[in-house]
């Protein structure tokens, strides 16, 4: 999206008065700046065992407590956001991209559309998550994986709302006029159809995000995440599924955490979507 | 059909649209006859004005004429040349540098995530071979021509008013020096006070580039003040055209004449004139005859079998009417 | 004659990205039992702001609640509790607006349509309200009504669906009717007949009608007296016949100036420099005057007064005003 400074300006304006967008971003950034600072605000290896210190309770020196290795979860935590979030991130952008082009290309091309529909229809039938299983079991539990899987289960619905806008920003004049100077397929869907998309792709980014981490979990849980003992919130919540009666804070924290992280997005998208949206229609 | 003896810039001839469209009952598609059986000629530094009510074909035809839509029967002609029969398609493409289009829409016929200097230079940079600097200078003269200053360029279209977005569209439609312009309802849209602006400028251009138009617009006064010859459309086909006084003050076929009295003018002293009755008709399913029999107050029967065709009752002055 | 309705100094404000807009701008005007009273003026004069302030039909979230006074027939409608105000909506006070398209519900027939107002305003059982729906489309000319009470709006043409809005509005026989650009979106014939029809309902039902448009032909024709407004602003009130013989503001003049003349051949337009502010803008003394061929010093420092202008009539110019 291009914008010159002024319009950027008014745009973050807008954004920062937003209540739900504010509250939505200081979560995230919040959560991003622990990841990122995740050496420093830990206070042990997420990954060394102390059995010593197994089954604390929340307490000073462990916030969080300890899990059956004596690790501390507030670190496994920190330490986890930087899988989850990074997870959430990559098949955000991934199912975006792809899902984008797939939807301009269905726009613009009726043949190909009535096909693809076809296709992502059926991709569609089949609820993300068992999709996401499935693709994981086949192609084995790393982090890798998991983001492909989930990339792919959520093309289809990113395809939709990008080929629904491009359809209709088929129809305006600027597209005609574009065509009588002689303007190619190609140019038309690059430069008119993909940059007019770019407000729902956006929102539907923030969604697919966090849709992203919350499946990351099921699947962590179903033992077909990333593999430990590298903590992502989902297998550290998996890992503490036993133990769940006497030591309940070690699927509290990282449960609390993928729910804010999904509110806090969801939050973030919510504000996003009701800026752009009137940005986008056209003021009279 | 015009007295210019050059040959003419653009002409159609025996133009057939039907559009095809799906049923909202199911079973068989629909057929839109929107233009039926059309043919005029524009010759160079001319204004020829289609003006007609809703279905009227008069939109339908600007896209014929440019290419934009394919006719369904009959012949398009630009610069001397087909371009709907042998090697049609590359002729178009040929010429295409030399024709345009304004669009009605002030809102919609700028691409509202491109800047306007992106916006204007796009049939340059469509047509490639310039240079950067070529490019930013003939953005500026281009601003400059439709009276618009430079520092337009940086901004959005959703910044400016309905008027100067209508400038915006007419300096990309100049962008590559064309020969002919089609402009769709170029002023519908607008404020009065920003009409005159616009249509002004048109003829400006007209006189400084020697510009032939063909003027779409629903406003017969509008039209007036912009065209040399009109041709006045209903339900598809062209039932009157000739030079503007003769369509103005002696129109023959009836349809012209409600037409003209049904405009409301500026006067309430103004004697009224009785008013046209009916609706406008389908176009779906084109009855035999006349289209305005079922509404023409001197309908007789043979104009409800017999279809007229164009005749000329005086110097370039053509009628379809059986009783002109 | 007394006065129906009468605004004193409106006001009325928008949320807008920076602060309030102010629409409406102190505005005043008066309208008599029984009279049409026509108000023009082109996109943001505040003209259909004003009519919805008096039904109170503006968004509530983003509208300042209005000051000033809107009186009609001895009631603040300003006041008004939402309860006494849907009294007045549809009994005694009815409006039509612009777009037929999307002032009908497209999932209910026209009879249902019609008989919602009758059943909330007049009691009518479903039997009785059917027949007072077929009957009120015979009022306004809609042929073959006892089957066409039926169908769908998708069904009926543009022109169909205003008559039918009509019919709404007139069915529980209004004291006012308020129609805001009612043809506007039709074809020029089409127009015609509306324009017809509602001279003829009025003065069949004895309402008073406020016409609003940017049409000065429309309310030429239409208007008894007429109420010009400029950005948010009453600038000239006269009688119909004195306004369009001889303007007194000179917006009216350069308005009336640059329509397009239907009757007669002009070289150029005349045209009103620059282009209508943008309402968030403030602009000191005159609002006309950055635009204004007779500009004078004191116009830009001033906010002029309305002034008397003559008989019945009133002009926000003191030049003009004073030496005419």
């Amino acid at each position: 999206m291009q914008l010159n400074p002024r319009q950027r300006y008014r745009l973050l304006r807008k954004l920062a008065r937003h209540r739900s967008f504010r509250i939505g971003f200081i979560i995230i950034a919040i959560m991003v700046l622990a990841a990122l600072l995740a050496p420093i605000i830990a206070q042990y290896d997420p990954i060394a065992m102390r059995i010593r210190f197994r089954f604390r309770p929340p307490q000073a020196a462990f916030p969080f407590g300890t899990d059956q290795f004596g690790r501390d979860v507030f670190s496994r935590v920190v330490y986890g956001a930087r899988l989850s979030l990074w997870i959430g991130l990559a098949t955000a952008l991934i199912s975006g991209l792809i899902g984008a082009f797939l939807g301009v290309l269905s726009a613009q091309y009726r043949k190909f559309d009535a096909l693809l529909m076809r296709v992502m229809d059926a991709l569609m039938a089949v609820p993300a998550i068992l999709l996401a299983i499935g693709l994981t079991a086949a192609l084995g539990p790393h982090t890798s994986s998991v983001i492909i899987a989930l990339s792919v289960a959520y093309i289809p619905r990113t395809a939709r709302i990008v080929r629904g806008s491009a359809l209709v920003t088929r129809e305006l004049e600027f597209i005609e006029a574009a065509r009588v100077a002689g303007a190619s397929g190609l140019r038309i869907m690059l430069r008119h159809l993909l940059p007019n998309a770019m407000g729902p792709l956006l929102v539907q980014s923030t969604f697919v995000f966090a849709y992203a981490i919350l499946a990351e979990a099921a699947l962590s849980f179903l033992g077909v995440g990333p593999s430990p003992p590298t903590p992502s919130w989902g297998n550290i919540i998996s890992e503490g599924r036993d133990h769940s009666v006497q030591a309940w804070w070690i699927m509290l924290f990282p449960g609390i955490a993928i729910s804010l992280a999904t509110l806090g997005m969801n939050l973030l998208g919510d504000g996003l979507r009701d800026v752009l949206d009137p940005r986008l229609k056209v003021e009279t | 059909m015009s007295t210019n003896a050059a040959a003419p810039i653009a002409g159609v001839r025996d133009l057939v649209k039907i559009f095809s469209i799906k049923s909202d009952k199911g079973g068989a598609p629909l057929q839109l006859h929107a233009v039926n059986q059309v043919g005029f000629d524009i010759a160079a530094g001319e204004t020829l004005g289609l003006v007609g009510e809703s279905g009227s074909g008069k939109s339908t035809i600007g896209r014929l004429l440019v290419g934009l839509i394919p006719p369904t029967r009959g012949h398009v002609e630009l610069f001397g040349e087909s371009i709907t029969g042998k090697d049609g398609i590359k002729h178009l493409s040929n010429v295409r540098r030399r024709l345009q289009f304004v669009f009605q829409d002030p809102y919609g016929s700028l691409n509202p995530r491109m800047r306007v200097d992106d916006c204007i230079a796009e049939p340059l940079d469509i047509a490639g071979g310039i240079s950067r600097k070529e490019r930013a200078d003939r953005i500026i003269e281009l601003l400059e021509i439709v009276g618009l200053p430079r520092s337009c360029g940086d901004r959005y279209p959703h910044e400016f008013s309905g008027g100067q977005r209508q400038r915006i569209g007419i300096a990309r439609a100049l962008a590559l020096r064309p020969e002919f312009i089609v402009c769709d309802e170029p002023v519908s849209a607008l404020d009065v006070s920003m009409q005159a602006q616009i249509v002004n400028l048109l003829l400006d251009l007209q006189e400084k580039f020697g510009l032939s138009y063909l003027f779409i617009a629903h406003d017969l006064a509008v039209v007036r003040s912009i065209a040399r010859r009109v041709a006045v459309m209903y339900a598809g086909s062209i039932v009157e055209q000739g030079l503007r006084g003769d369509i103005y003050r002696a129109p023959k076929h009836p349809y012209t004449q409600a037409l003209l009295d049904a405009v409301p003018r500026p006067d309430p002293e103004r004697q009224r004139k009785p008013t046209l009755g009916g609706e406008i008709p389908s176009i779906l399913n084109p009855l035999p005859g006349c289209a305005f029999a079922m509404r023409c107050p001197l309908a007789i029967d043979r104009c409800r079998s017999e279809r007229p065709m164009p005749r000329e009752v005086g110097t370039s002055h053509l009628v379809a009417c059986h009783l002109a | 004659m007394s006065d129906l309705l009468e605004i004193d100094n409106l006001t009325v404000q928008f949320r807008g990205d920076a602060g309030w807009i102010t629409a409406v701008d102190d505005v005043s005007l008066n309208l008599r039992e029984g009279e049409t009273l026509g108000i023009v003026g082109e996109s943001g004069s505040g003209k259909s702001v004003t009519a919805l302030s008096i039904l109170r039909l503006h968004t509530a979230a983003t509208t300042r609640h209005p000051t000033g006074r809107i009186t009609y027939a001895g009631k603040d409608m300003l006041a008004l509790t939402p309860r006494q105000l849907r009294a007045v909506r549809g009994r005694e006070i009815a409006m039509i607006f612009q777009d037929p398209m999307s002032s009908l519900n497209p999932v209910l027939t026209i009879a249902d349509q019609i008989s919602e107002t009758l059943r909330l305003h007049q009691g009518l059982d479903a039997a009785a309200s059917r027949q007072r729906a077929i009957e009120l489309l015979e009022l306004v000319r809609i042929p073959d009504a006892r089957r066409r009470v039926d169908e769908y709006p998708h069904r009926l043409s543009g022109g169909m669906r205003q008559r039918v809005m009509i019919a709404i509005a007139i069915a529980c026989r209004p004291r006012l009717l308020i129609a805001d650009e009612p043809t506007t979106a039709l074809d020029v014939t089409i127009q015609a007949q509306i324009l017809d029809l509602l001279r003829e309902l009025q003065s069949s039902l004895g309402m008073s009608v406020i016409l609003i448009s940017h049409d000065m032909g429309v309310i030429a024709e239409f208007a008894q007296r007429v109420v010009v407004m400029y950005a948010g602003r009453v600038v000239e009130t006269a009688p119909v016949k004195d306004l369009f013989r001889k303007p007194v503001h000179p917006y009216t003049e350069g308005l009336l100036a640059a329509i397009p003349k239907l009757d007669v051949d002009v070289v150029r337009l005349p045209t009103i420099r620059g282009s209508i502010p943008d309402p968030a803008q403030h602009i000191q003394g005159c609002r006309y005057g950055p635009r204004c061929p007779v500009v004078l010093s004191q116009c830009l420092v001033e906010a002029p007064a309305l002034l008397p202008a003559g008989p019945a009539r009133f002009a926000r110019c003191p030049p003009r005003v004073a030496a005419p």
